[in-house]
């Protein structure tokens, strides 16, 4: 664990940041542990709950590393749910621009289903694949522009764009749900490498991708600095608005990326998909995370993550039987916040000896 | 008149293996003047935050109106009448000057609904009490610091202070403001209300105190009438050691090496027609009151506002600065006035602080960040500034004032620009600290870097400069030479600048 978490503290943010992690990887295993032990008869730790698990936690996961780069730069992206939806729905239009379903001579086919011949064009299934990418780029442009070279603040930007990518998908669709994506696609959400849930897989590589970006490289150097002062980046020769934009950019291609998950796990597209539930959640997974602006760890997004599907699929099994046992898991969840808050709250106190006076 | 208003006892205080404080004794009559010096790290800051009642003592007491406290809270504090006045005032930018002065009032009283009338009685009422004017419905964010500075004193007059402590109040203020600041607090102290000032501006110190309290790490060094002490004495005994100002070796620009060539440049509401010169090897000094054009002028070369019009010719070229970008990759350097808000990031560490401008030349084979070359870099730059600091892990909140700025110095120096602007390098920077950095600027003059320093303080100019520009009102007016000018001609025509100002108002 030293060895992970204590080598390189300058690589992580800050110092106190290896404790987070840390807090959070004992909680893990206290959870898990809790788990294991009363939920022993149900196969709580078994191949089949772990799959599944890792299925369920991948595509929040993922939008909660997009909400976490643009926390880090001190903004806030309301719109990737909205960005997952729209990049789905895109693609699907496009399959059914390629592939209508047959209908009655003289009515036109109303955009609901796709009917996929035996043998589609590759071109067609790789461009239906990339689209929702473009999507994510498109997006994270209109985002950074806004946020970055506008100077909308970053809640009511995304907020704005959340409203207008939403409102196109509703458009597009009529409000209905697309179903009809092609066999190929469920490949994603429904096959394991030894075991595993590709979309884990998906998750654990972007979160790689994302340490290395955010702890490796320039940019992330950059994105901290601009999230700490952005005053002072500027004044440090720091192109704010370049590294906004990247941020934003890199938000919507990961937002895009849970889109295909979804897409691939339902096999269908819809615009209110997840919608609000999912974008406070990322949020709250953030605040778990010890994200602040300029500070933060993609691994303890990772791990909250972890945490939170164990919370969940633990509670799920104990209250098999109890009525209402779903709510229990955002009960939860809200417990920990509160715990994981006043953890911190002593240790700064116990660290730093100073009295909390109002007004001084 | 010589009764006891605070008296602390034997007062110590440690922070970790750290002591900040080692047996302080001091006491202070109702309406007398104290000045408290001392370098960053003195425990000045500490003393204050102990009878403000924030810090509690380790050891020792405190009496204040004749009650005895070992453990004091910030309520007991402000109930005793100990008001501190610190250096952002802690006032609301967004409310108006009525309001800002009403509102503890406002909060104590308790009343659910607002009366207009009586905010502004008591807003005047605040305001005659140290006899200044000032339009009661103006923002307070659009006020001068002086005049926002004069809010926080009558806010604290109505609160019935007993004692007022001002944290610093000088620094960015112009020396008719001054003045007048020190008019009003004597008027105060003629009432009865005894006032501590904390300071690192030397000439002040005997302006303002009846007494001076000097803190050297931790301990009180002297406690006596201030008529008594001259600057050397006060500088010798805050520093423990001699500044010597005879000896400095200046360098000698080359005449003919022109680095920089500014020509009619100019800023609506900014300045106008600036032209001048800067040689290799030299220090340009340009000097004026808050509002000559100074700040904007440096802001204009840095290209973080820039110029309407005009020409800068680097090194026989012409260059454009329409953005900082430009400036930064000709090669010109930055250190702003305020170094909280734009020269640090406080809470990063003071490795990724100074990495910060030269971060895209940390690249390894990869294309990634050399996290290795990083800390050398780093390293190697808190040796040679002499920043003092166990770790560059820590974050740069942790450093004292003097060592922020060399952090400061030290993000750029890490670039090596053949410009460096420099505006208000050691404002809110202790004694030695200044030295020193003063002695670094001469250095770096010496070998080969155009430096311009902007600045109001004379001394500092006197003690680096060449050759130093006077502006007024956005021009230029005049140009001197430090070998054929003295501290006192300076003066004079900066503060007759400032006459001519007020007389213009």
């Amino acid at each position: 664990m030293k060895k992970i978490f204590g080598k390189n503290p300058q690589s992580l943010g800050r110092i106190k940041f290896d404790r987070h992690t840390l807090l959070l990887l004992i909680i893990f295993v206290v959870v898990m542990a809790f788990f294991s032990v009363v939920n022993s008869d149900k196969g709580f730790i078994s191949g089949r709950s772990l799959t599944s698990m890792g299925l369920q936690l991948s595509e929040i996961g993922i939008l909660a590393i997009a909400m976490m780069v643009t926390s880090l730069v001190g903004g806030i992206n309301l719109s990737i749910v909205a960005v997952a939806n729209l990049g789905s729905v895109i693609s699907g239009y496009f399959l059914f621009l390629n592939y209508p379903p047959e209908v009655a001579v003289g009515t036109t086919a109303t955009f609901t289903n796709i009917k996929m011949p035996d043998d589609p064009s590759t071109w067609v299934l790789v461009i239906s694949l990339v689209i929702p990418l473009v999507i994510g780029i498109l997006s994270g442009i209109l985002n950074g522009y806004l946020v970055g070279y506008v100077g909308v603040p970053p809640i009511l930007a995304t907020l704005a764009t959340m409203s207008v990518f939403t409102g196109l998908s509703a458009g597009i669709t009529g409000g209905r749900t697309i179903t009809g994506f092609p066999e190929q696609f469920s490949v994603v959400a429904n096959e394991t490498v030894v075991g595993i849930p590709i979309p884990f897989i998906l998750f654990i590589f972007l979160t790689a991708i994302t340490f290395v970006i955010l702890n490796h490289t320039t940019l992330g150097f950059k994105m901290r600095m601009v999230g700490t002062n952005d005053t002072a980046s500027e004044f440090s020769g720091i192109n704010n608005k370049a590294v906004i934009m990247k941020t934003y950019i890199m938000s919507g291609v990961l937002a895009s990326i849970a889109g295909l998950i979804i897409m691939s796990r339902t096999m269908s597209a819809a615009y209110e998909y997840g919608s609000t539930t999912y974008v406070l959640l990322t949020i709250l997974i953030g605040v778990l995370a010890g994200i602040q602006s300029g500070f933060g760890n993609v691994l303890n997004i990772f791990v909250s993550m972890l945490i939170l599907q164990a919370l969940s699929t633990g509670f799920q099994m104990l209250l098999q039987t109890v009525r209402g046992s779903t709510f229990f898991k955002d009960f939860s969840w809200g417990v920990l916040l509160i715990i994981i808050f006043v953890i911190n709250y002593l240790v700064r106190q116990k660290k730093t000896g100073v009295k909390k006076s109002s007004g001084q | 008149m010589a009764e006891e208003l605070l008296r602390v006892d034997g007062i110590i205080k440690r922070f970790g293996g750290v002591t900040a404080l080692d047996d302080v004794s001091f006491s202070i009559n109702k309406g007398e003047s104290l000045t408290l010096v001392g370098e960053n790290g003195s425990g000045k800051s500490t003393m204050i935050k102990i009878i403000s009642g924030v810090y509690t003592p380790d050891e020792g007491d405190i009496f204040i109106n004749g009650n005895h406290y070992k453990k004091m809270t910030p309520i007991d504090s402000i109930k005793e009448g100990v008001q501190v006045i610190y250096q952002d005032f802690s006032l609301f930018p967004n409310l108006t000057v009525a309001e800002n002065i009403a509102l503890n009032d406002l909060i104590i009283s308790g009343a659910k609904t607002v009366n207009w009338k009586k905010v502004h009685d008591f807003a005047r009422e605040g305001l005659e009490k140290i006899k200044v004017k000032i339009p009661l419905n103006a923002l307070v964010g659009e006020l001068s610091t002086a005049d926002r500075q004069l809010i926080a004193i009558s806010k604290a007059i109505l609160a019935d202070a007993k004692l007022l402590i001002m944290d610093e109040p000088t620094t960015a203020l112009t020396r008719n403001e001054v003045k007048a600041l020190f008019k009003v607090v004597k008027e105060l102290n003629t009432k009865g209300i005894a006032s501590i000032f904390v300071s690192h501006k030397l000439t002040e110190v005997r302006e303002i105190g009846e007494r001076t309290i000097i803190l050297r790490n931790g301990r009180k060094i002297i406690d006596e009438d201030a008529k008594g002490l001259d600057v050397k004495t006060i500088e010798y005994q805050m520093t423990g050691r001699h500044i010597d100002t005879s000896s400095i070796e200046y360098s000698k620009p080359k005449q003919d090496d022109v680095l920089m060539k500014v020509e009619n440049l100019n800023l609506s509401h900014g300045f106008f027609d600036v032209s001048f010169e800067l040689h290799r090897n030299e220090v340009l000094g340009i000097t004026g009151l808050l509002g000559s054009g100074r700040t904007e002028l440096a802001l204009a070369l840095f290209g973080q506002k820039p110029a309407d019009s005009g020409t800068i010719i680097l090194e026989g070229k012409e260059i454009k600065i329409k953005s900082i970008f430009d400036a930064t990759s000709n090669g010109i350097g930055f250190v702003p006035e305020d170094r909280i808000k734009e020269g640090l990031f406080l809470p990063q560490t003071i490795n990724n602080n100074i990495a910060a401008k030269v971060i895209d030349t940390l690249k390894n084979k990869f294309g990634l960040l050399d996290l290795k070359k990083k800390v050398s870099l780093s390293e190697e730059w808190i040796k040679r500034l002499n920043v003092k600091t166990p770790t560059g892990e820590l974050p740069a909140s942790s450093l004292s004032g003097g060592n922020q700025q060399r952090l400061v110095l030290a993000k750029w120096l890490a670039f090596d620009p053949k410009v460096l602007i420099l505006n208000g390098p050691t404002v809110g920077v202790d004694v030695g600290s200044k030295a020193d950095i003063h002695e670094l600027i001469r250095k770096l003059a010496s070998e080969g870097m155009g430096i311009i320093l902007m600045s109001d303080d004379i001394p500092e100019l006197m003690h680096t400069c060449n050759r130093i520009l006077l502006m007024r009102r956005g021009r230029i007016v005049e140009d001197f030479q430090r070998e054929t000018t003295n501290e006192e001609d300076l003066n004079n025509e900066l503060v007759a600048s400032d006459v001519e100002e007020e007389a213009k108002r």
